[in-house]
C-alpha cells in the first residue's frame, strides 16, 4: 500500500504487480485486436464484432496453451524415468 | 501510383503513405482517403502505448539497454524516440527517484541505476506492449503503402 501512495503513474512502473500479471493479457489482446482488425476488416461496420471475436480467440488460445503446458510440466514430465 | 495501376487494382508501393503512417500511426490510411480506418489504427496504437507506459513507466523504452526491443518500438514512429528521451531526462538522470550503485561483479565498473527504473514483470509487460504497438504499426505502414485504389473504394463503401 505504501508503494502505491508513492507511485507516479506513467513515469514509474506499476508497483506490486506480482500475482496479477496474467490479467494483463486482456488489455494486450484488446490492443492487438483493435489495430489488426482496423487494418484487415473489410467493412468497418463489423469492426466492434471482429475486435471482440479476435480478443476472445487470443485469450482462449493462450489459456489453452497454458493448460497444455501445465499438463506437460505438472503431470507428464514427473512421469519420466529418473536415471 | 499510376492511374492505370489504380484502375486495374494492381498493387504498387506508395512511399508517401508509408512515411506518413510511420510519423503518425493511421495517417497513411487517412491521406489515402480512409479516414475512419486511419482513426481506428491510431486509437489501437495509442491504446497499446498508454497501457505500456502505464504498466512499465518511462523505462519501458530504453534505447541503450533494450536495443533490439527499441527497434520494434521505433516502428510506432517518433513517439518511441520521445519516450526514450524522457526516460534519459527523467529516470536515468535521477530527476525522479534516487540513483544508487548497481550490483556488479568484482573488478567491474559500478554503474548508477535509478530506484524508479522498471524491473521484472512490470518492465517486461511495458516493453511488450510498446514493442507490439511498433510491430502492429509496421503492418499498418505496409498496408497503407501497398493498398490499391480498388481496395480503398470497395472498403470505403462500407464505412
Amino acid at each position: 500500500m505504501t508503494n502505491m501512495l508513492a507511485w507516479i503513474p506513467f513515469i514509474e512502473p506499476v508497483p506490486n504487480i506480482g500475482s496479477w500479471w496474467p490479467l494483463l493479457l486482456l488489455p494486450l489482446s484488446i490492443g492487438l485486436s483493435l489495430v489488426y482488425r482496423a487494418i484487415r476488416t473489410k467493412d468497418l461496420a463489423n469492426y466492434a464484432r471482429d475486435v471482440t471475436i479476435m480478443t476472445m480467440q487470443i485469450i482462449l488460445a493462450m489459456a489453452g496453451l497454458g493448460i497444455v503446458f501445465a499438463i506437460v510440466v505438472q503431470w507428464l514430465v514427473p512421469l519420466l524415468p529418473v536415471t | 501510383m499510376t492511374t492505370e495501376a489504380a484502375n486495374t487494382g494492381q498493387q504498387t508501393f506508395n512511399p508517401l503513405a508509408a512515411i506518413c503512417a510511420w510519423l503518425i500511426p493511421g495517417l497513411g490510411h487517412w491521406i489515402s482517403g480512409e479516414k475512419a480506418r486511419g482513426g481506428l489504427i491510431l486509437l489501437g496504437i495509442a491504446f497499446l502505448w498508454i497501457c505500456g507506459i502505464f504498466i512499465g513507466g518511462l523505462d519501458a523504452v530504453d534505447r541503450s539497454s533494450d536495443r533490439l526491443w527499441f527497434v520494434a518500438q521505433a516502428g510506432s514512429g517518433p513517439i518511441a524516440f520521445a519516450v526514450n528521451g524522457l526516460n534519459e531526462r527523467v529516470i536515468k538522470s535521477g530527476n525522479v527517484g534516487e540513483l544508487i550503485d548497481a550490483p556488479a561483479m568484482r573488478g567491474q565498473k559500478i554503474d548508477k541505476i535509478s530506484t524508479s527504473m522498471g524491473i521484472a514483470r512490470a518492465n517486461e509487460y511495458g516493453i511488450l506492449f510498446t514493442a507490439l504497438a511498433g510491430l502492429m504499426n509496421m503492418i499498418a505502414i505496409l498496408d497503407a503503402a501497398t493498398r490499391t485504389k480498388g481496395e480503398r473504394r470497395r472498403e470505403g463503401e462500407g464505412t
